[in-house]
């Protein structure tokens, strides 16, 4: 006869939490194909620590040139030097300007502007580009009015398939409208130059985020005078050294004048 | 001298080049020579259809068959071009016509792994490209002949030595139906008269005998045949260029169905370009109807191509665009500009590399589909102007500045993210200037009146409504936004 006094077998509640097939609903198993974002903050915030290397992402903001670039520059540098892929720019409303791609260490030459005539042809590359494998990044603005749900779900699909990080510029008026995409990131102008405030509107494992400011990783700065002056030293010795061997330096208070002056 | 040719039937040429013309090879149909069927299909067989009966019997019989005369031109071109497929397994290949064609192969046995595994690459080459063949091996071209037509096999080795082959065949040529050989039927019914069939009962007659009642050829023939007389081949010399068409038997007046003969050229092209080691940069489809003006479509390449879905998925986007006639008769596959060809090693465990898909690839796919010029890449420029310090380039994909060493993290932007095309005008009241000025003299050596340098001050500002722009001030002192630093 088993004791029916005797007490049960205490279990502690982190025994049983620790049980492996317990499952929480905050653990997420992040994904080893991502790329960081650059942004510690960021990144911490991510399930994945990053941008998911194979995944639909949107960056909603209700203006271009607000800082979209900066946020995506240090992952598209990554990407850029690790891959041998193209980083592919679907109807970009600018022009991306190579010498600061190259400043914030993009290697131009994996960049391939697309520039289809109509949406539909749009929404054509933008597939094609995906989910040819052929390309690392995928970045696409889209005419918003004319983009569908089924469109966006396409674009996840093939971003699987095609293993490329592919991002849809949107305005912010999406903010309302359902999506599939991994991640949705609102960006805000913030009150400060060289900072962005974003608002991460889903993120997988995770509940939105109201408000995060970010210190864009690039400052903008004009070249100083003592930036010249190195650049001058720079230039100067660069174009003795295509003709000989540097002279020696003449001290400017020479101690044994060669000639004496009237 | 270790010789051993290779003989390749093709007891179906006629009936295969009209197969090439029909859209559905399922059906049956009949080769037509003199409105007397001369060949038929296992479709048309079925329907009992029989060699000899008339095209009407043929059509009363089955009356789903497609008939198409025998055309004598394209089963020569045709045979041709098989020859030249061929070509990839020895340099000696020799035409036979009307339906053969021969291969001297024993400089060839040790590369294609031996006697059998040759015959079986070589008749699965022709199976691919839609033929049935039969082959013969023996020590002289008309022996190999022989045999081809007689579906008769040699017991040779894998690696055959020359006297082998030479008593092997002249022992198997003995079996040999006089039907078989070159001679015409009149004397192969002399033969038959004087109750003599193989050719084993013709070796035993005295060559004298033989001479007088036959003929010098006859004797010649089998001089040739045993090879006690030399029997010297013209060999081809492979084409410079592939152009290959298909006229259809049916006119085709939608896109879909001219995927199905345009998949075959495709198919016989690669064919061509892997025996010549090429490449194709360029190739030209020619679309022709009855009796107007054929539309032309040339298809570019970034890399020379020989993968055939790869070539046939860039033709297609590009028909997808292009205004064809009504009714296209005949389909005509051409290539226009070739390279050789270097293969790729891919490496074995590629993690980002995709089967089948390589960078231009995607490039061909946007420039088929949407015009030349919609694809561009970037490159920085040693420009002093703004405006000039980048350039649009052909897109290949490169690793261009070696200075890069991944992200700069912590760096500095000196030049806005985005250019506009134009500057635009703003309002100074709008701007809150953060860094500057930086004089730019932009382009004053190009501008006419050279006492007047346009030089503009730029600044770093930020904009009201959010953006942070590249700004400058003109001489003029009007505002503009030239780019975001976004």
């Amino acid at each position: 006869m088993a004791d029916l006094s005797a007490p049960e077998r205490s279990v502690s509640s982190e025994a049983l939490l620790a049980h492996p097939d317990l499952w929480r609903a905050g653990r997420v198993e992040p994904n080893s194909r991502a790329v960081s974002t650059g942004y510690s903050s960021l990144d911490g915030l991510l399930a994945d620590r990053g941008w998911p290397k194979a995944g639909l992402i949107e960056l909603l903001s209700p203006r271009i040139g607000i800082g979209e670039l900066r946020l995506l520059g240090p992952a598209l540098a990554t990407l850029s030097v690790q891959e041998q892929r193209w980083i592919t720019w679907i109807n970009p409303p600018h022009i991306p300007y190579a010498p600061a791609l190259a400043e914030i260490g993009i290697d131009v030459g994996k960049v391939l502007l697309v520039h289809p005539k109509t949406h539909e042809d749009a929404l054509w590359s933008l597939e094609q580009a995906v989910k040819s494998g052929s390309c690392s990044v995928a970045l696409a603005w889209l005419d918003e009015s004319k983009l569908t749900t089924k469109d966006v779900r396409r674009f996840k699909l093939a971003a699987r398939r095609g293993e490329t990080l592919t991002v849809l510029f949107r305005s912010a008026i999406a903010v309302q409208r359902q999506s599939m995409a991994e991640l949705r990131i609102l960006m805000q102008p913030a009150s400060a130059s060289d900072r962005l405030s974003i608002e991460i509107l889903k993120r997988r494992g995770g509940w939105p985020v109201e408000r995060l400011a970010l210190e864009l990783a690039y400052r903008t700065t004009h070249m100083t005078r003592s930036d010249l002056r190195d650049q001058l030293a720079l230039w100067r010795t660069k174009s003795l050294r295509s003709v000989g061997p540097l002279p020696p330096p003449r001290l400017l208070h020479d101690p044994h004048p060669t000639h004496v002056g009237p | 001298m270790n010789v051993l040719w290779f003989c390749v039937e093709l007891p179906a040429l006629g009936l295969e080049v009209c197969a090439r013309r029909m859209l559905h090879e399922d059906r049956p149909a009949v080769l037509i020579e003199d409105n007397r069927v001369v060949a038929r299909n296992a479709a048309a067989l079925d329907s009992g259809v029989a060699i000899g009966c008339s095209l009407a019997t043929a059509h009363s019989l089955c009356h789903r068959l497609e008939h198409s005369s025998r055309d004598i031109t394209a089963e020569r071109e045709r045979l041709r071009f098989l020859a030249d497929a061929a070509y990839r397994f020895s340099s000696s290949v020799s035409i036979h016509e009307p339906s053969a064609f021969l291969l001297e192969i024993s400089g060839s046995l040790r590369l294609f792994g031996g006697l059998y595994s040759l015959k079986r690459s070589l008749i699965s080459l022709l199976g691919e490209l839609g033929h049935r063949a039969t082959i013969g091996i023996a020590h002289t071209p008309l022996a190999a002949l022989a045999f081809a037509r007689a579906q008769e096999n040699c017991e040779l080795p894998r690696w055959p030595e020359g006297s082998e082959v030479k008593t092997q065949s002249l022992k198997s040529l003995r079996r040999i139906s006089m039907r078989h050989t070159e001679c015409d039927a009149a004397t192969v019914e002399r033969f038959s008269n004087m109750g003599i069939d193989t050719l084993g009962q013709v070796f035993t007659l005295p060559t004298t005998e033989l001479g007088r009642r036959f003929g010098p050829r006859l004797l010649d023939y089998l001089d040739r045949l045993t090879g006690q007389r030399a029997d010297p081949r013209i060999l081809i010399t492979p084409t410079a260029s592939f152009s290959t068409e298909l006229t259809f038997l049916q006119s085709i007046s939608n896109k879909e169905a001219l995927a199905f003969p345009m998949q075959r050229l495709a198919h016989d092209l690669c064919n061509w370009l892997i025996g010549r080691q090429l490449g194709a940069i360029r190739i030209a489809w020619r679309f022709a109807p009855f009796n107007s003006n054929a539309t032309a479509m040339e298809v570019e390449f970034a890399q020379p191509q020989q993968n055939k879905q790869a070539l046939l998925s860039i033709s297609r986007l590009k028909l997808d665009v292009l205004d064809l006639p009504d009714e296209v008769l005949s389909l005509r596959l051409a290539s226009v500009r070739l390279a050789p060809w270097q293969a790729k090693s891919s490496s074995l465990f590629a993690r980002t590399e995709h089967a089948g898909h390589s960078p231009t690839e995607l490039i061909d796919q946007f420039r088929a589909r949407l015009g030349d010029g919609v694809c561009s890449g970037i490159a920085a420029n040693d420009d002093h102007s703004p405006e000039l310090g980048w350039k649009s380039t052909v897109p290949r994909l490169q690793t261009t500045n070696a200075r890069t060493k991944g992200p700069a993290v912590m760096g500095t932007l000196s030049r806005p993210l985005w250019l506009f095309d134009k500057p635009k005008p703003v309002l100074r009241r709008n701007l809150t200037l953060l860094r500057g000025p930086e004089r730019i003299d932009v382009g004053w050596w190009t501008t006419p009146n050279v006492y007047e340098p346009a030089h503009r001050d730029y600044f770093v500002a930020r904009h009201a409504d959010g953006s942070q722009c590249w700004t400058f001030i003109d001489r003029q002192g009007e505002w503009f936004v030239h780019g975001y630093f976004s």
